[in-house]
């Protein structure tokens, strides 16, 4: 399936996943031990972190990755459901509406007075552990992020790449032009048998872990020429230090 | 691009550019050489003055289709052993 198709489907689904989200908040109201309710809660937030990490939409990635710690905490009965609280998720759910919405309309996903509001009260129910994780992810999109953010970029290049004249090392250069390559991985699985191969094509592909204060809008533009036919994915990872 | 050593080991050495401008050569002479080496092939890449992810594959693919442990690659230079780091493959030519 394309990216654009698969954006399609999570649009679609999430604006499912957001409706059924806000009558169980509402439900909560009147049963605010509900553990199928806050489970199914939780769920959501859930797979929308998880779907919008595939189709490399960090900011929604950064806010529901907050939301969800939330959610863990209420379902694990590490906090109790009160309005106020209740107020703040149904805040969440629009703010990721309202991101879902840039997405839908191909526009920028910018950070809204509701969004920083609403992180900053998610924040005083979060676990502190999260905060700080997730305190790059969250910085608002822009070229540049004011804390350099982690990065799994897979490559998968087109195997008419260098025919076509462009070099996966220059790639590979750009990025480290972009910031610190804490790891560059070549995968050899799909280079074929000596005698049978076309000594023209590039059968090898890259994992590469970066610290970079580059977006992912900014580290998409390195691809810019290669990107149709071959498959190429920019995932924000939120820890770094493992890879350091 | 390809020589076979007079020595008893009749190592491999490679000379010029290991790239896309001479892939075919560098396929079609690493080809013939290996055809005369019978035990392990020590590929001497001293002289080599460039590799590129073109030449790089070639040197693989034929590793990979000979047995295990036949191919031995050795004498990268200072700014290939920089290629293969920054591109990852170093752990594939060790």
């Amino acid at each position: 399936m394309a990216t654009d198709e698969l954006k399609a489907t999570f649009i679609t689904e999430t604006e499912d996943l957001l409706a059924r989200m806000e009558e169980s908040l509402l439900e909560l109201e009147t049963n605010p031990d509900d553990k199928e309710v806050l489970n199914s809660i939780f769920r959501v937030g859930h797979t929308v972190k998880g779907s919008a990490g595939l189709l490399n939409l960090p900011e929604i990635v950064a806010f529901t990755h907050v939301l969800e710690n939330v959610l863990d905490r209420l379902r694990k009965s590490e906090l109790r459901t009160d309005n106020d609280l209740i107020s703040v998720l149904l805040d969440g759910k629009d703010v990721i509406a309202g991101m879902l919405l840039c997405v839908a309309e191909g526009r920028l996903v910018v950070e809204t007075d509701l969004h920083a509001k609403t992180v900053g009260s998610l924040m005083r129910y979060a676990d502190p552990g999260v905060l700080r994780t997730n305190a790059k992810a969250a910085a608002p999109p822009k070229t540049e992020l004011s804390i350099p953010g982690c990065y799994r970029i897979e490559l998968r290049l087109k195997e008419e790449i260098i025919e076509q004249g462009q070099d996966p090392y220059m790639l590979l250069l750009e990025l480290a032009d972009l910031g610190e390559i804490l790891r560059v991985q070549a995968h050899v699985a799909f280079v074929p048998r000596f005698e049978v191969m076309d000594v023209y094509r590039c059968y090898l592909r890259w994992t590469v872990v970066l610290r970079s204060r580059a977006t992912t809008e900014r580290l998409t533009e390195v691809f810019v020429f290669v990107h149709e036919g071959g498959d190429i994915a920019i995932v924000p990872i939120l820890d770094c230090v493992h890879w350091s | 691009l390809v020589t076979i050593s007079e020595d008893e080991n009749q190592t491999l050495e490679l000379d010029g550019e290991a790239t896309l401008n001479f892939a075919r050569e560098l396929h079609v002479e690493l080809s013939a050489a290996v055809k005369k080496v019978t035990g392990p092939i020590i590929i001497q890449a001293e002289r080599l003055e460039a590799l590129d992810v073109i030449g790089a594959q070639i040197l693989l693919a034929l590793r990979q289709s000979l047995v295990p442990g036949r191919v031995r690659f050795v004498g990268w230079s200072v700014p290939i052993t920089e290629f293969l780091r920054a591109s990852g493959l170093m752990p594939h030519f060790l």
